[in-house]
């Protein structure tokens, strides 16, 4: 979690929108991987191959332990204080005061620090244009009121587009007490969650090859203002995998 | 910009049949989503469906007719030039040989209502062979017959009630995934989800249980669970009284599957066996879905029958949430085109498909001189592929319609271009879904394409016969082929998919079933009539099972099962797919690699009597031992050639195909 940021750029954000700011949910216990949204991007943005704005990644592909694959639908996360931005010399890279962070392709001038910068390998690099392109959340689409081209292809609508999230942060409106509140009665809840999910796995405990031994269910997975990620099964999972086997880095 | 947005339907053999709304933009298909008035697909398409954009207009489709010079090589040439030739080569045939000696092959690569009219042309040319059966499904379509009486099941969106939900050999994450989008709301809802697999899938890492029998032992399985909910009482006896036939004699039959005899043939733990027999017999409601990968060996039908009777065993039909499912075709109400020739006075004669390498090779009286496939690529799809290859060689003339250069096509003397299903109306059935719906035009077909409908009338042309059936309106055409009573329904598709089965959406809510008896049989005398087998749903080891002879030789078991970014060999070669395709490669468990010396990434020989094929290795603790897997569907020319593995043996009802009954050994290659 970080704190007030020192980038004038992004504390204005802040006192601009006050409502937080756009950005793609994914709900892992549907996603299945089928790359239908990294396809669908592609038609509706008219991306060369070799060019992709969002990737799907597998976690623990190789079942260690007799856990489940899981699939992650990645693009840009239009983040809170964005590395690209603060890595992009040129002043291509934007964080505009609708939340979008987003790309003047006139101004780039293809040194690529941004895809270095960003923990999701989210901007992709245009050989043929010597640019990057990348994610703007189909503000068109936006703009006559439908979703994101991924989203809306989604077959399982595991993703899902959120036009404001993390705003009660973004707003600055909320003393620390307040935020401490608010952490300790979302811990309550994902406590409870677990509780229930283990009893959910009750009935077949003990038997070899039953539920996930990782005791890890998917879970609910948006990255954090930062790019932290947050998420039990994401860490047990990554305790699991050691050294071996790839995993996205924790970014954080 | 002309700016227009067509209602149309993915007429692929896949589960989901999804309703689609097309975008053209001057001409030009710029975007493709889910029609929201199909209740089962609602507003999504799959990735292959999105792909269409990409392979309607994808460089490498057929524009031009081409011929196979001497050295081999395909050159192009005019559709005159390409017809005479074939008209000459086939009525020459014909004069020799008689009709017989012409195989046409139409496969399931493309559905619609228009393929009857072939006729139009075979009819009256004298007759023709033709394959009887099917590689994929038929062995589960008798089983289900012969059980319930037809093939059809509740509406799809009664899964979303489901509390217990058993997938028995099936893997909607993958296959089937608007059926899955509703597993997991049930799931939401609390169900709990069971799935019978050898495989570790993206169904069974969603699943709350998973067991791994060895391939070809569902029929054990089934009934070893039968006798568990038989002895624990948890069977529903008042329908059993009021609802079925034969119930004393399948209770002997079951008798002889005690746990530890069960837990022996299938590889399973007597617990798993009992646990999953108890969950699904309290489990309300309760749904089994069975795929078509338990019915891909030699007693498939048997197994099937032993599986489709344990919702009725425990009272689960009729109920929204419950029920069996594993076909649907109340959408299958079509008649035949109109004006079609009589058939009458024609020669006809068939052979099981899964025989086509050895049938083009010894048929006699007369032999196969000619074979005309459409919609088909039997050279990558057809098991025993070295034997299809070899009857090729055989034949002097081999015409290939299609969009692509398969590797039939490859094969042919003459290759025609196929329409795209964007270029011709026709009417689509489903199987999973009650929709029958409405393939509107959306474009041309593009220069030097001819539709299938304009080849068969150019044909008859150049023979001289009629070609009345080719030359009315096309939408009067498909009108002509509504059921009784719903003639105006065409008007109504243009707007929605339609059920026009009067079914209901909750299969056999009345409990009135199809069969002779008007009841569940849990014994069919049919079964042993037409098809030879015990009259119960016995178990019988599959011939290339685990405790035969040849699993000496070859200990391995190998699974070709299907994914979700292709349609067997289709969709492969579009690059859109391609960015997202997980490698094809041998999934081996870490034992059995190791003790082959196999690592990660190594290139492995898969080997039997029939043949071999390569692939890279994949170490997945996720397989059981002994159980290796290769996805089929080889669509370009890297892919794994794996059915130059599997056997062309046939199930014990429906002439089915048995792929998944194949033992190899594998070693580094």
């Amino acid at each position: 979690m970080t704190g007030p940021s020192p980038d004038p750029m992004v504390a204005g954000d802040r006192q601009n929108t006050g409502r937080g700011r756009p950005g793609f949910k994914l709900d892992l216990a549907r996603c299945v991987g089928c790359g239908a949204c990294v396809l669908a991007c592609r038609i509706e943005n008219q991306l060369p191959m070799g060019v992709s704005w969002r990737r799907v990644l597998q976690v623990n592909q190789p079942r260690i332990g007799g856990g489940p694959t899981y699939h992650l639908s990645v693009a840009c996360h239009h983040c809170e204080n964005p590395p690209c931005v603060r890595a992009c010399p040129s002043g291509a890279l934007k964080k505009g005061p609708d939340g979008l962070v987003s790309l003047d392709s006139g101004r780039c001038i293809g040194c690529r620090y941004c895809e270095m910068a960003c923990p999701f390998g989210a901007p992709s690099f245009d050989v043929d244009a010597g640019v990057m392109t990348k994610c703007h959340l189909c503000h068109h689409r936006l703009a006559e009121g439908s979703s994101p081209a991924c989203v809306a292809a989604c077959p399982t609508e595991a993703l899902g587009y959120m036009p404001s999230h993390g705003g009660e942060r973004a707003a600055g409106s909320k003393d620390e007490e307040e935020r401490a509140e608010e952490r300790q009665a979302e811990e309550r809840q994902a406590e409870e969650r677990q509780a229930e999910e283990r009893k959910a796995f009750a009935p077949a405990a003990g038997i070899p090859g039953f539920g996930d031994p990782t005791g890890a269910r998917p879970g609910y997975w948006v990255a954090d203002p930062g790019g932290t990620i947050r998420s039990e099964w994401f860490l047990q999972l990554k305790a699991l995998l050691g050294t071996e086997g790839e995993g996205p880095h924790d970014p954080a | 910009m002309n700016r227009r947005i067509v209602r149309t339907v993915c007429p692929r053999n896949c589960y989901c049949t999804c309703g689609m709304l097309v975008t053209v933009e001057d001409g030009r298909i710029v975007r493709i989503e889910g029609d929201p008035e199909n209740p089962a697909t609602a507003g999504e398409v799959c990735l292959k469906g999105l792909s269409y954009v990409e392979r309607v207009s994808h460089p490498d489709r057929l524009t031009s007719p081409l011929r196979r010079k001497k050295n081999g090589e395909l050159e192009s040439v005019s559709w005159d030039e390409a017809l005479d030739r074939i008209v000459a080569a086939l009525w020459a045939i014909r004069k020799e040989s008689g009709p017989l000696a012409v195989l046409h092959y139409e496969g399931s690569g493309s559905h619609g209502a228009l393929s009857g009219l072939a006729e139009a042309f075979w009819n009256p040319y004298g007759g023709v062979t033709r394959p009887h059966g099917d590689l994929c499904w038929p062995a589960g379509l008798e089983a289900t017959r012969l059980t319930y009486g037809a093939n059809w099941h509740n509406h799809p969106i009664l899964t979303r009630d489901s509390r217990f939900i058993l997938l028995w050999g099936h893997n909607p994450a993958e296959t089937n995934i608007h059926q899955w989008r509703l597993i997991l709301e049930a799931q939401e809802e609390g169900a709990t989800l069971a799935v019978v697999d050898p495989r570790s899938t993206d169904s069974t890492d969603a699943a709350d249980v998973h067991l791994q029998p060895r391939p070809g032992t569902d029929g054990a399985l089934a009934l070893g669970m039968a006798q568990v909910i038989v002895a624990e009482g948890l069977h529903d006896a008042d329908f059993l009284r009021d609802h079925a036939l034969g119930v004393e004699p399948y209770l002997e039959c079951i008798s002889a599957f005690p746990l530890e005899r069960t837990s022996s043939i299938t590889g399973l733990e007597a617990e798993e066996i009992r646990t999953l027999a108890r969950a699904y017999a309290r489990g309300n409601p309760a749904l089994l879905v069975a795929g078509f990968g338990l019915q891909r060996h030699r007693h498939a039908g048997q197994a099937m029958r032993a599986v489709a009777l344990l919702p009725a065993l425990t009272g689960k039909l009729g109920i929204p949430g419950g029920g069996w499912q594993y076909a649907n075709l109340s959408s299958h109400c079509l008649g035949p085109p109109p004006l079609l020739p009589s058939s009458e006075g024609t020669q006809t004669r068939s052979f099981p498909t899964s025989r086509l390498g050895r049938s083009l090779q010894h048929l006699r009286d007369p032999p196969l001189r000619a074979a005309w496939f459409e919609k088909a690529n039997p050279v990558s799809q057809h098991p025993r592929t070295k034997e299809v290859i070899r009857g090729f060689a055989g034949l002097e003339l081999v015409v290939v319609v299609d969009q692509f250069l398969t590797d039939t096509a490859r094969l042919a003397h003459y290759v025609l271009p196929a329409k795209s299903l964007f270029e011709e109306e026709d009417l689509v059935t489903a199987y999973w879904h009650p929709y029958l719906q409405l393939r509107q035009k959306v474009l041309d077909a593009p220069v030097g394409v001819n539709t299938e409908t304009q080849i068969w009338r150019e044909l008859c042309l150049r023979f001289g016969f009629t070609t009345e059936a080719f030359d009315m309106d096309p939408m009067e055409r498909l009108r002509a082929m509504l059921p009784e009573g719903h003639e105006d329904a065409l008007e109504g598709l243009r707007e929605r998919p339609m059920d026009l089965s009067n079914r209901g959406e909750v299969a056999w809510e009345d409990h009135e079933f199809e069969t002779p008896s008007g009841r569940v049989e849990f014994t069919s005398e049919a079964a042993t009539q037409l098809w030879g087998v015990d009259s119960v749903p016995s178990y019988e080891a599959p011939p290339e099972g685990y405790e035969s002879e040849l699993a000496n030789r070859y200990p391995l078991q190998l699974l070709t099962c299907k994914t979700r970014e292709r349609i067997h060999s289709q969709f492969g070669n579009l690059d859109g797919i391609r960015e997202v395709e997980r490698p094809r490669v041998l999934d081996i468990h870490p034992e059995d690699a190791t003790s082959r010396g196999l690592e990660e990434g190594d290139v492995a020989r898969i080997w039997n009597g029939r043949g071999s094929a390569e692939a890279p290795v994949h170490i997945n603790p996720g397989l059981r031992k002994g159980v290796i897997h290769v996805l089929e569907g080889r669509c370009v020319p890297d892919d794994p050639w794996v059915n130059l593995v599997t056997g062309d043996g046939i199930t014990d009802m429906g002439y089915g195909a048995t792929f998944y009954e194949c033992r190899v050994e594998v070693e580094p290659a």
